[in-house]
């Protein structure tokens, strides 16, 4: 991993070829995965995301990697709150930063993008998330009667 | 989503998404893999976690799959077993870095799969009922369970048990972070798991409840030494013939089912002066709900377990030789109640007639009773009951 030339490119589905820099290398298991089993000239298509999303992806890594290795003067507080400016973004560019992080395996931007969905259901009401996410519920009444039946039981079951 | 290797000029799948029918194509969350939405709601509590299960039929299962860990290479139920054990032993209960709260077996071999799971307030709960057959065979079951005393016995009881028991448990306390199993569920149970469950319960010894349901192809149940056992629950076990209990702790009786030959091991209070003994199982809260099935063949026996017993002549207060006198005996178990659910009574003869006047009096002492009024003498008893009282 000496090497300073970055051989692997991320292709986009609009075309935009991305170098991927030592900052990602070293974020993403699937990069790393490749690098250390030797893909000269491995050219990655990350289909269907666009050039802003792995743009943005790669500014989070370079952060990342640069208040970790001490170039940039910043305090763990104040990457907290980047964090949270950073998960601003509407919807669907969040899922898709989920899908390019499960994908590319950065694992620390995907607990926080996958956090941000929780909090927004997390004690919330079904039909309260359904609204925030679209859901259409396919639930004939009965079915859901069984549902609620067994959700209580589990929640007797474990006391909550 | 895809990646290529550029190299080899070949390409693989990476992320699987499936087309989901039935979707509202602005859904973008339900659309995202499933190992995903399971990070997700391993992210979230327990009781969001569940909730989730309500939102579409996309979403029932997913809290289960992301809340309990799957098992692939535990092919038999004996090692199942072994493996929940230990995963209750290392149940950490201060210090959770995962949100998980129990097992998935996939058994193979048509023996369907095995759901584990813990919970907050110490209870276990083992459901077979993924593999549930359509046929199923008849099985008997034998929980002898293997208890610690509990923390309130009053002293005779405890000299009781320091006399017969030299219990293990009481020495090996374990350290507090560790689980207590206190209650046990079991679900669909059948003649492939009843050995493994029986092996089961004695590593059990703080258990103080115990629930057995939905077992089809249940013959007989038996449970022995359940000293310090408070609750038995039996639900839905529609070939069920007999149940027996030998436990003198119990406070807590919930039947649901066929009527069954019931025999308790209950526990007597005497008065040896005047050579009186009351007998049964002197519960707080009692439901027998036996609308399920006929009233054909059962019994219902209490066995005598004081030392004053042997001091009493035969054919005393506690035996079930006749229907009166076994009467009794379940009004005396039923005597000092605060909960009491019947539906459907023992006794669809006119019998009550003779009877009337002692279950009145005995009734008078119950707190709440809730009877469940399907059948018309009953009706005109309870009638009669509450317009005397």
């Amino acid at each position: 991993m000496g090497s300073t030339s970055t051989k692997i490119k991320l292709r986009t589905s609009n075309q935009k070829v991305f170098k991927v820099e030592e900052a990602v290398e070293v974020q993403s298991l699937m990069i790393k995965y490749f690098y250390e089993n030797g893909c000269p000239s491995c050219v990655i298509l990350v289909h269907s995301v666009s050039s802003n999303i792995l743009s943005k992806i790669l500014d989070y890594c370079k952060k990342h990697v640069n208040s970790a290795a001490g170039k940039e003067d910043i305090s763990l507080e104040e990457l907290y709150e980047w964090d949270a400016n950073f998960v601003k973004v509407d919807q669907n560019t969040l899922f898709d930063l989920i899908l390019v992080a499960n994908c590319l395996k950065i694992e620390s931007l995907l607990d926080l993008t996958c956090q941000t969905i929780a909090n927004m259901i997390k004690g919330k009401r079904p039909e309260e998330i359904r609204t925030t996410f679209n859901i259409k519920n396919n639930y004939t009444p009965e079915a859901e009667e069984a549902v609620r039946r067994e959700k209580k039981w589990a929640f007797n079951m474990l006391g909550v | 989503m895809y990646i290529w290797k550029h190299d080899q000029e070949k390409s693989y799948k990476h992320v699987d998404v499936p087309k989901r029918n039935n979707m509202d194509p602005n859904d973008f969350i339900s659309h995202l893999p499933d190992d995903i939405l399971h990070h997700i709601i391993s992210l979230l509590p327990f009781k969001s976690a569940v909730r989730t299960s309500f939102l579409s039929t996309h979403w029932k299962h997913l809290w289960k799959e992301a809340l309990l860990d799957s098992v692939h290479d535990v092919i038999t139920i004996e090692a199942a077993i072994t493996a929940i054990t230990s995963f209750v032993d290392d149940f950490d209960t201060r210090h959770r870095p995962r949100n998980k709260w129990g097992l998935i077996f996939e058994l193979g071999h048509g023996r369907g799969s095995l759901v584990a799971s813990i919970s907050s307030n110490s209870s276990l709960k083992l459901d077979f009922s993924a593999g549930k057959q359509e046929f199923p065979m008849p099985f008997d079951l034998f929980l002898k369970l293997n208890l610690a005393p509990p923390n309130r016995l009053s002293r005779r009881y405890m000299f009781d048990w320091l006399l017969e028991e030299n219990h293990p448990s009481q020495r090996e306390q374990p350290p507090s972070n560790t689980m207590r199993v206190k209650s046990l569920h079991l679900i669909s149970v059948s003649h492939l798991s009843n050995m493994a469950v029986s092996s089961l319960v004695p590593k059990l010894p703080f258990l103080r409840s115990l629930t057995i349901a939905k077992c089809n192809g249940l013959q007989s149940l038996q449970i022995k030494e359940a000293k310090g056992l408070r609750k038995l629950v039996v639900l839905d076990c529609p070939h069920l013939q007999s149940l027996s209990f030998e436990g003198s702790s119990l406070k807590s009786f919930r039947y649901r089912g066929n009527l069954v030959s019931f025999r308790f091991r209950g526990k007597c209070n005497c008065f040896p002066l005047i050579r009186f003994c009351e007998c049964g199982l002197l519960l707080d809260d009692a439901m027998i709900d036996i609308r399920q099935g006929a009233l054909t063949q059962w019994t219902w026996d209490f066995e005598i377990e004081t030392p004053f017993s042997r001091g009493l002549r035969k054919g005393n207060h506690c035996d079930c030789a006749n229907k009166y006198k076994c009467f009794n005996s379940i009004l005396r178990s039923i005597k000092d109640v605060q909960s009491l659910t019947m539906c459907r009574w023992f006794y669809e003869v006119c019998s009550f007639v003779q009877l009337g006047l002692s279950v009145m009096l005995e009734f008078v002492y119950s707190y709440s009773i809730w009877v469940c009024l399907l059948d018309g003498y009953l009706f005109f008893w309870v009638f009669f009951f509450f317009h005397v009282f």
